[in-house]
Formats: C-alpha cells, sequence, structure tokens
C-alpha cells in the first residue's frame, strides 16, 4: 500500500519533469486567469468600498418648527433618533446654524438681520439597510407627520441618479466577474485537456496492464491541483509587482492594504487548486471509461 | 470441453462491431502452458478475440471461461483486477516512451502494490532472462524493434501470469528478430509454464513449430488442429 501511494505521487510530479512544456502553458494559462480574476476582484472591492464612502453620507435634514422650544425640539430629536431605520443624528441648535451660516456664506446672519431666524434642526443619517431611494422617500414621509417637525430635506435627484449608477455598476460588475471565472476554467480545462490528450497513450497502456480508473486518475488530479497552485503563485507574484507599482506612481490614490491583498492570495490559492481539479477531472474523464 | 487443466475456454463465441465484422461462433480451448497461435489475414478477427479475453471487447454470444469463470458475469469494477492475471504484448509494443527499461517492466508491479525489493529483484531477473539486462537505463526510443519487443515480453512476465496474450508481436520485426522473438515466448513458456495465446497472420513463420493453431477468416474459425 505504501509502495502504491509513493509511486501514485512520484507519478503526479512525472508530468513536470516529462512533460514539462504542456506542463508550463498549463500553469502560464491558469496564472494569467487568477490574475485577470484577482484585478477584476479587486476592482469589485474597491467599487464596494467607493460606493460606500457615498451611500454612508445619505443623511436626512429635519427642521423643526418655529414655535418649538429648545427643550421640545431636543425631545422631537430623541424621538426620531429611536427610529430603526437611523443609525445616527447630530442636533443644530441656533448657535450651531449660524455658525453654518457664516462658514458657507462668509457673513454673520445676526449682523445682516439683527436677529438669528434659523429653526432648531438635526441632521439623521440613515441605516445601512435603508440607504436607497425608496426608503428615504417612506422615512421622511413617515418623519414629516411627527408633530412638531415642520419640513424634511434630502438631495433626492442626486441620490437617485448616484443610486441608479451605483446598481448598473454592480450589474456589469456581477456579469463580467461569471464571464472571467467561466472563461477561465474553459481555458484552463482545455489546456490540461490537451496536456492529457498528449499521454492518452500512456493512460490507455495503464488500464491494459489493470490499473483501476482511480489509480490512473489520482496522479493526473494531484498533478492538476500542483498546476493551479503553481499558476496562483505566478498569478500572486505579479499582483505583488503591480500592487507596488500601482502604490509607487499613485500613492495616495491607490492604497491597497493588506487585508484586502490577504484575501486576494488566499483566492488565488483556493481557485488555482479549484481550477487545477475542475480542469484534469474533466480531461482525465474523456479517456477513462 | 471444459476440463479442469483449461486456462482459456472459448464457447461459440461472438463478438460483432457496430459494421457488422467482428468474431463468429468462435470455440476452442488452451490448457495450462499451451502455445496455441490464432492465424489469419488482416480482419480476420484474431485481435477480437485476444481482446475480448482481457474484456476490451464486449461479447453477443456465448461464453468465454478464464481460469474457470465466466467473464461474461464479471462486473466492470473487477476488470483490472483480471487484467492484472494476464500478461499482454502488443504489435507496436505499448511501452512508455518516457520511462527507462526498467521502469517500464516494473510498471504492472508498482500497479499491484509490490514493495520496492520485490520489484527490483524480479525486474532484474526477467531483464537478464530477456537478455536485455544492460539496457535497463536506456529509453525505448534507443532500442531496436527487437530489443523493444524483449521488453514488452518481459513486462508481460514478470508478474508471473498463467496466461499470455501476443498480438501480432512479431508484426514489426524483420523475420530474423520474429523467429528469435518466438524462440524466446517458446523458451520462457517452457521454463515458466506459462499458456500463450499468440496471434499471427505469417503462416510460415509458425509453419516449422509444431504448435496447435487455430486459422480463421473473415472472423469464422476454419482450422484448429496441429
Amino acid at each position: 500500500m505504501i509502495s502504491k501511494i509513493k509511486f501514485i505521487f512520484v507519478e503526479s510530479f512525472r508530468g513536470f519533469y516529462y512533460a514539462w512544456t504542456p506542463a508550463l502553458l498549463s500553469c502560464v494559462t491558469t496564472g494569467i486567469s487568477l490574475f485577470v480574476i484577482s484585478v477584476s476582484f479587486y476592482s469589485y472591492i474597491l467599487f464596494i468600498n467607493y460606493s460606500d464612502s457615498f451611500t454612508n453620507n445619505y443623511e436626512l435634514d429635519v427642521f423643526f418648527e418655529d414655535s418649538l422650544s429648545l427643550e421640545s425640539a431636543r425631545e422631537v430629536y430623541r424621538e426620531i433618533l429611536l427610529h430603526s431605520t437611523i443609525s445616527s443624528g447630530e442636533f443644530v441648535d441656533k448657535e450651531k446654524s449660524s455658525e453654518k451660516f457664516r462658514n458657507y456664506f462668509n457673513s454673520d446672519i445676526e449682523t445682516l438681520l439683527g436677529e438669528n431666524p434659523l429653526p432648531y434642526s438635526a441632521q439623521f443619517y440613515i441605516h445601512e439597510t435603508n440607504r436607497t431611494p425608496d426608503s428615504l422617500l417612506v422615512i421622511s414621509s413617515r418623519l414629516s407627520n411627527i408633530k412638531g417637525v415642520s419640513s424634511i430635506q434630502y438631495d433626492k435627484e442626486i441620490l437617485i441618479r448616484i443610486h441608479s449608477i451605483l446598481n448598473k455598476a454592480m450589474t456589469a460588475f456581477s456579469i463580467i466577474g461569471i464571464a472571467i471565472v467561466a472563461i477561465s476554467i474553459i481555458l484552463v480545462s482545455n489546456t490540461t485537456r490537451l496536456m492529457i490528450h498528449s499521454k492518452r497513450d500512456s493512460i490507455q497502456i495503464f488500464s491494459l496492464l489493470g490499473a483501476t480508473n482511480l489509480f490512473i486518475r489520482i496522479p493526473f488530479l494531484i498533478e492538476g491541483i500542483l498546476q493551479g497552485l503553481i499558476g496562483s503563485f505566478i498569478s500572486i507574484i505579479s499582483l505583488l509587482i503591480l500592487r507596488n507599482t500601482l502604490e509607487y506612481i499613485f500613492i495616495p490614490l491607490v492604497v491597497i492594504n493588506d487585508y484586502n491583498f490577504q484575501l486576494i492570495i488566499i483566492l488565488n490559492l483556493s481557485l488555482g487548486a479549484i481550477f487545477g481539479l475542475i480542469g484534469s477531472k474533466r480531461a482525465i474523464s474523456k479517456y477513462l471509461s | 470441453m471444459n476440463s479442469q487443466n483449461d486456462i482459456i475456454v472459448f464457447d461459440n463465441v461472438s463478438a460483432v462491431y457496430k459494421d457488422g465484422v467482428g468474431i463468429f461462433d468462435i470455440s476452442f480451448n488452451l490448457k495450462e502452458g499451451e502455445f496455441v497461435f490464432l492465424m489469419g489475414p488482416t480482419g480476420s478477427g484474431k485481435s477480437t478475440i485476444l481482446r475480448s479475453v482481457y474484456m476490451d471487447v464486449s461479447t453477443n454470444q456465448g461464453r468465454i471461461l478464464y481460469n474457470g469463470k465466466n467473464l461474461s458475469n464479471l462486473k466492470k469494477r473487477q476488470i483490472p483486477k483480471l487484467r492484472r492475471g494476464i500478461g499482454m504484448i502488443f504489435q507496436d509494443y505499448k511501452l512508455l516512451e518516457d520511462r527507462t527499461v526498467y521502469d517500464n517492466v516494473a510498471l504492472p508491479l508498482q500497479i499491484s502494490g509490490c514493495n520496492s525489493s520485490i520489484i527490483r529483484d524480479k525486474v532484474s531477473q526477467m531483464l537478464e532472462k530477456v537478455g536485455i539486462d544492460k539496457k535497463y537505463k536506456s529509453l525505448p526510443s534507443k532500442l531496436s524493434g527487437g530489443e523493444r519487443q524483449r521488453v514488452s515480453i518481459a513486462r508481460a512476465l514478470v508478474k508471473s501470469p498463467n496466461l499470455i496474450l501476443a498480438d501480432e508481436p512479431t508484426g514489426n520485426l524483420d523475420p530474423v528478430v520474429a523467429d528469435e522473438i518466438i524462440d524466446l515466448l517458446e523458451e520462457l513458456s517452457n521454463s515458466i509454464g506459462t499458456a500463450i495465446l499468440m496471434s499471427t497472420h505469417n503462416f510460415p513463420l509458425i509453419r516449422p513449430r509444431k504448435k496447435r493453431y487455430i486459422e480463421l477468416d473473415q472472423g469464422k474459425q476454419i482450422i484448429n488442429d496441429i
């Protein structure tokens, strides 16, 4: 049994030595596919981060009725904060409003008008799950029914436009991602098939000499996984070079953090092994009845 | 027809391919240690008979007994075990070109899971017996046709089978070397006691040997005699 296992492992590495050209081709193909997938995946992560930075700023400006005292306005503010759709908020009293006015218009409202007519107001940030234009519409309509609330404002048109762009981009990313993975599997699988095709005589001889299908199959599967892993190393090295180049040229616009890069390394190793396994399994099945 | 020392019994066996050719109503037996020729022109069904023994071809009618067991009852997963018990020699040698002579001969033992010391001993002995021991490190591409066939014979015999199926083993060889190969097979058959069923289309090659032969034509058995 031990000698059989030893033989199977030696067989798995034999292809690298005796048929190194197709083996190398298979590794490089896997490497290129994984590189393209990784770049797409990282672009996707960047896109998600950027879209989060947009949606994180979804906010509602609530203006309270002029007749409300500071205490009553704060009470209404606290009532709104209790809503499940609201993640946080900031109360804006007359002094803060005046300060904001000064910042925007570079002049003092009290000097201009002799008094501060700005109402009490509050900014509310929306919970992550409700950051869509439709939800914002529903929330604003609910909040406007609360006693003491005078009006609610938010950048409706801009939000609708941004959301539409984000949705389209996400759909495009999904389609492109699925297409890249599918093309990669087919590409790797066909390259492996070519490699195994060159060994069809060996497979036939093994079979005639009484080797079981499993005995014939296992070395090819191990070889496929090894080739996939070598391909993933090629991809990881290329990505490291790309990362350093991009960071050197574009810092601070592009910063690829270690956590994301570790994710990409894990993705590469797993996909490399899976591609190799699927490719060799598909290819060997053609020659084993 | 079926006696205790029969290695193979063909009992009215037919195996027909999709295009209608094949073998029809073949009946013969092969005893322990016996050397029998299958004789006939190309397309007469010699290879089909051999292939049906190692179950590379399925039969449509009749039964084939190997060591008393009906091969029709054999399940697909049992075919590798059957093949491990039979030695096979082919006209095109079917050697692994990326392996040395030693590795090629060792292959059946490795498939059977023998340990390396047994493999070493058996392969060395067999290479010596077939007279190719000095070229054990060579790749098949560096050998002559006769030498390649010797390697093929060593590979077939290394696992000490009780049956060897030789499909036109002299087909690619010149007459002198072909004679040597048959001499070698006869000698090994006599010394080890292995039964040999060998196909050939070369009647002049087998005529002087006074062995039993089965003559075939268009898949039908014409003669089964000495």
